[in-house]
């Protein structure tokens, strides 16, 4: 199975279970869980139920294309079921098989893992989900997103793609992984792996990304308080981006580095709440449709 | 009523709960219960010998029931017959209303006499209720309190576990105990594992529970499964060949329990290249993220060997399956340390030490970079300390191993594999071609920790000395923020951290001025602008005197009163205050000192409002005064090198040579004489006698045979 078939099967598994198949987030973001169609839909009482693929940025995470195993930007499959259903574990199990993996001749498991992002204020209880002895997936209620207490409560399922493609196709190098029939994951993204790591330790301007991380903070709270909070949470994952690039090219140290997450959070909640606020006075649209 | 032959089972069915969380969910529900049973007069509920739970349900079962309670007459006591009647003698309106609402007629009431006088009392006959129904009543209110550390709620409810229940199975012999909890009801359908698709098995009778699930391949008895794992592991390490063997991680043992409904142990391998790797870092890759056992050959060195342990069906196919998937992740991951290994002595610590200042210690107190600073010179200055005290420690060696020590800190395989900090360091400065003295000293570090029976005993004094001092910084700084544990809250390790640095001390026998460290760590920090944010570290003295009474009666063994005598005139130096216990305790139970500490009481309170000085010289009258002072100058001679020496042991014995003389002297000499000068000089004597016997401690406080314990005594308690 190419790398490209993956993701298909994971989209038409998750298509036919109701979801809406967004695309991904056309900003950088660290993880699928900051796509709008995940950070706010969660928030309040309606349904949801989303799946797209998200490349996630993650600048300390690269390796210069030279790891096997590791790479600055990864496409994460991501899945949000709102309310988390009765069955969500079965289902899960299921959508496994939509890539051949059968938990009968496997052994699946899920092993506790709690996760939380400091800068969306968001936290969940779940798993890390291990096939045979690989974690392929992340498996979360959530419990609170953008500093509010979440009910009802979604489950968001994230699947580690390359991962898994390299697991079925027992490939021990990311690079080696067929994409499609023609082209090598490396074919595609070795050389946007060697400079981007090479951006985000060694040639990004700090001065410049200092300063950008103050004027996109300072524009979402400008553009918060005229209520344009959809714009506003943009300004608030470039914040988010920035201080990662900044992070991976040292200019933060231990000390410092709360006060950063503290002020991405600051808007991130402040985008939560007054999302909420105009859902609730558009009367909660989708809870009609229900 | 007979108690039943009927089985009680409750099975909680939920999603993957963690492992740690099991047992103490069980011992909750096993205690409720049969604390219920006792309660609601249901007879002994005896559970089975064996906890049962897996990851996927928490499950009590046990007989012994009544199938019924008993009924019962109840009475209620009414209003005082003075309120109840008036002076006619007819019912009251209180009397009425008290009648009413016992549902018995005015007539009916009884009367009883109380404490509060004599009053009316209702009677009336309480049925029992049966067993489904008394269970019924109380199991939603017992599942909801289990203790987790941790709950979360999900889909559209508001009920709290530690993971989505499932299903509920509660059935008293054959008949389902009905109850309703978090939207489900109870019933008599369990399911079997994961690998089989969790299918639905209906539960005849709470009899036949275990059989239906071992028939499913549930393995629910955790005592069972645990040995069930280490059958497999004994059976693949035969397999490996002769002589191969597993290293003993129990806890591992215990999480892997928690972790399978059906434990399958396979034995795995990896490329023997990965051997150059050292061992700590091999054992580390294969436990921490793969939960591997790693194994060892005959000779005790890493075989390219590991034994998983799966939960899975067990035919061949499927075996081999997992295996080619558990030695492709253990390649990458193996793969992934030896990259860590190479990359990061490109570096070399002291190289490294700059980065530490990114690395932060405690908000207030700093970078880790500070900390180095501070504890380089702390070590110093207590390796200054204890060469006073006629032991020299490489104090060369221990500031180097202070200096670079952290530096493994910003390490890959560290940040991978946070529980080879110290370990990595060690192995770093090996490589680097450090004295050997000074990668053993970083390498030991962070001993000292564990509880007695795990616990790494320092091997070398330089490892020792940087721990204590590292551990002093560590407690230093803390209580100058007022960051001290109470209760049971202790959220930075601060006792262990204390505890750590007496147990150097007395691995390594160094003899330290407990004060004077402190009072340097305390400077240190004032040099860093560090200000104590209360009076919280004074008290730090008194806090690391509690870790010492706890060490001496926790694992060493000594009783509380012989902690007590040695350590009431002083810890300072914590060695010498445990070895003046371990003498006090050696000697006990002897004769003289039984006789010498009732001589030396009466000493003190004779002593206990005076101004004294020692008798140094003057007239003696009598024959008792004079033969007591040449007892006691022999004492004096003889016990003075033993005390220097520390030899407590030798120097009780002498001590206790003073005996005959004192008896002697308190049978025959008036100590207040009217006389001063006589009265002065008596007095002298004894306080000379005493100041000796506090060398040694405060004969005082111990317990004599038959003699109560003080209260409040068990230093225990304080803590």
């Amino acid at each position: 199975m190419t790398f490209q078939e993956l993701i298909l099967s994971l989209t038409q598994f998750w298509s036919r279970h109701d979801a809406v198949i967004q695309q991904p987030y056309d900003l950088e973001v660290g993880a699928g869980t900051m796509h709008p169609d995940t950070f706010f839909r969660v928030l309040g009482p309606e349904p949801w139920r989303a799946a797209y693929c998200s490349p996630s940025r993650r600048p300390v995470d690269g390796r210069y294309g030279e790891n096997p195993f590791r790479v600055y930007r990864h496409y994460q499959f991501q899945v949000i079921l709102k309310p988390s259903p009765p069955d969500v574990q079965d289902l899960y199990l299921e959508s496994l098989s939509a890539f051949g993996v059968s938990a009968a001749e496997h052994d699946i498991r899920f092993e506790e893992d709690n996760w939380e992002s400091p800068t969306l204020g968001a936290a969940g209880v779940g798993w890390q989900v291990m096939l045979d002895g690989m974690e392929i997936s992340q498996f979360t209620y959530f419990q609170q997103a953008g500093g509010l207490e979440l009910s009802p409560v979604s489950a968001e399922l994230t699947y580690g793609s390359e991962r898994i493609a390299m697991f079925l196709a027992g490939i021990e190098n990311v690079f080696d992984l067929p994409w499609n029939a023609a082209c090598t994951y490396g074919d595609l993204r070795k050389e946007e792996e060697a400079q981007f790591s090479r951006f985000n330790f060694e040639a990004a301007d700090l001065d410049l990304h200092l300063r950008l991380f103050t004027h996109y903070e300072s524009e979402a709270g400008r553009l918060l308080e005229q209520g344009l909070y959809l714009p506003a949470y943009d300004f608030c994952l470039r914040c988010s981006h920035t201080f990662n690039v900044l992070d991976a090219r040292g200019a933060v140290s231990t000390t410092e580095r709360p006060g950063y997450i503290g002020r991405v959070r600051r808007i991130a909640c402040a985008c939560a709440e007054a999302h909420l606020k105009s859902r609730e006075a558009a009367g909660f649209p989708l809870l009609r449709r229900k | 009523m007979v108690a039943s032959e009927r089985y009680f089972l409750l099975e909680i069915g939920c999603e993957e709960i963690p492992d740690g969380m099991i047992a103490p969910a069980l011992e909750h529900l096993e205690g409720e219960l049969t604390a219920l049973a006792r309660r609601e007069r249901m007879g002994d509920l005896v559970l089975d010998p064996e906890s049962l739970g897996t990851p996927r349900r928490l499950a009590v079962r046990g007989r012994g029931l009544l199938d019924r309670q008993a009924d019962r007459e109840v009475e209620v006591t009414g209003p005082r017959v003075e309120a109840a009647y008036d002076q006619a003698g007819r019912p009251t309106r209180a009397l009425e209303g008290f009648a009413r609402s016992q549902g018995v007629a005015v007539e009916s009431l009884a009367r009883v006499v109380t404490v509060k006088g004599e009053c009316v009392a209702a009677r009336r006959a309480e049925k029992g209720r049966s067993a489904p129904q008394v269970l019924a009543a109380s199991l939603p209110d017992i599942i909801t309190r289990i203790p987790f550390g941790k709950t979360m709620r999900w889909g559209e409810g508001s009920f709290r576990f530690a993971r989505p229940l499932q299903w509920l199975v509660c059935l008293f012999g054959s008949e389902v105990v009905p109850f309703e909890l978090a939207g489900l009801s109870s019933g008599r359908r369990t399911r079997g594992p994961r690998f089989d698709r969790s299918p639905v098995l209906e539960i005849a009778d709470a009899k036949d529970y275990m059989k239906l699930l071992d028939a499913h391949g549930v393995v629910a008895d955790l005592p069972r499964r645990r040995r069930r794992i280490q059958e497999g592991i004994a059976r693949e390490c035969a397999r490996l060949g002769a002589g191969c063997t597993t290293e003993d991680h129990p806890e591992l043992l215990d999480s892997l329990t928690g972790m399978v409904e059906h434990p399958v142990a396979v034995a795995g391998s990896f490329d023997a290249s990965f051997l150059s790797l050292p061992p700590p870092v091999l054992s580390t890759a294969m436990i921490h993220h793969q939960r591997f056992i790693p194994v060892r050959n005959a000779q005790g060195a890493s075989a390219p060997h590991y034994i998983a342990i799966l939960n899975c069906r067990e035919d061949p196919s499927t075996l081999a399956t997992i295996r080619r998937g558990n030695e492709w992740v253990l390649r990458a991951r193996l793969r992934d340390a030896d990259f860590f290994w190479t990359e990061d002595r490109k570096r070399t610590l002291q190289a490294r030490i700059p980065d530490l200042d990114r690395v932060l210690f405690e908000a207030t107190l700093g970078s880790y970079r500070l900390k180095v600073e501070r504890v380089e010179r702390l070590a110093k200055s207590l390796c200054e300390g204890i060469a006073g005290r006629g032991q020299p420690v490489e104090s060369s060696s221990v500031v180097r191993a202070a200096q670079i020590g952290k530096s493994d800190l910003t390490t890959l395989m560290v940040k991978e594999f946070p529980e080879l900090q110290g370990i990595m360091g060690g192995l770093y400065a090996r490589q680097e071609g450090e004295p050997e003295a000074v990668s053993q000293a970083i390498s030991q570090q962070y001993w000292g920790t564990g509880d007695s029976g795990g616990r790494k005993r320092f091997l070398t004094s330089e490892g020792a000395v940087l721990a204590m001092a590292d551990r002093m910084d560590t407690l230093a700084g803390f209580f100058l923020l007022e960051r001290i544990p109470t209760g049971s809250r202790d959220p930075y390790g601060l006792r262990r951290s204390a505890l750590a640095l007496i147990q150097a001390a007395l691995d390594r026998s160094l003899h330290f001025s407990l004060q004077d460290l402190k009072q340097k760590a305390v400077s240190l920090y004032a040099e860093q602008g560090v200000q104590p944010r209360g009076t919280g570290v004074d008290r730090l003295t008194s806090f690391i005197e509690e870790r010492i009474r706890h060490l001496c009666q926790e694992a060493l063994g000594l009783p509380y009163d012989a902690v007590n005598a040695a350590l009431a005139v002083g810890a300072d130096d914590p060695l010498d205050a445990v070895r003046r216990a371990e003498a006090l305790q050696g000697i006990r139970g002897q004769d003289d000192f039984e006789a010498l500490s009732l001589s030396y009481r009466r000493i003190r309170n004779i002593l206990a409002d005076q101004e004294v000085s020692p008798f140094m010289s003057g007239r003696l009258l009598l024959k008792e005064e004079r033969l007591l002072l040449e007892s006691l100058e022999r004492a004096e001679r003889e016990s003075g090198p033993l005390l220097d020496a520390r030899d407590y042991q030798g120097a009780l014995r002498v001590l206790a040579g003073l005996r005959p003389g004192l008896d002697r002297f308190f049978d025959k000499v008036l100590v207040m004489d009217p006389d001063a000068d006589a009265r002065r000089g008596r007095l002298g004597l004894l306080k000379r006698i005493s100041l000796l016997l506090l060398r040694v401690g405060d004969f005082a406080e111990v317990v004599l045979e038959g003699e109560p314990a003080p209260s409040g005594a068990g230093g225990a308690n304080r803590a």
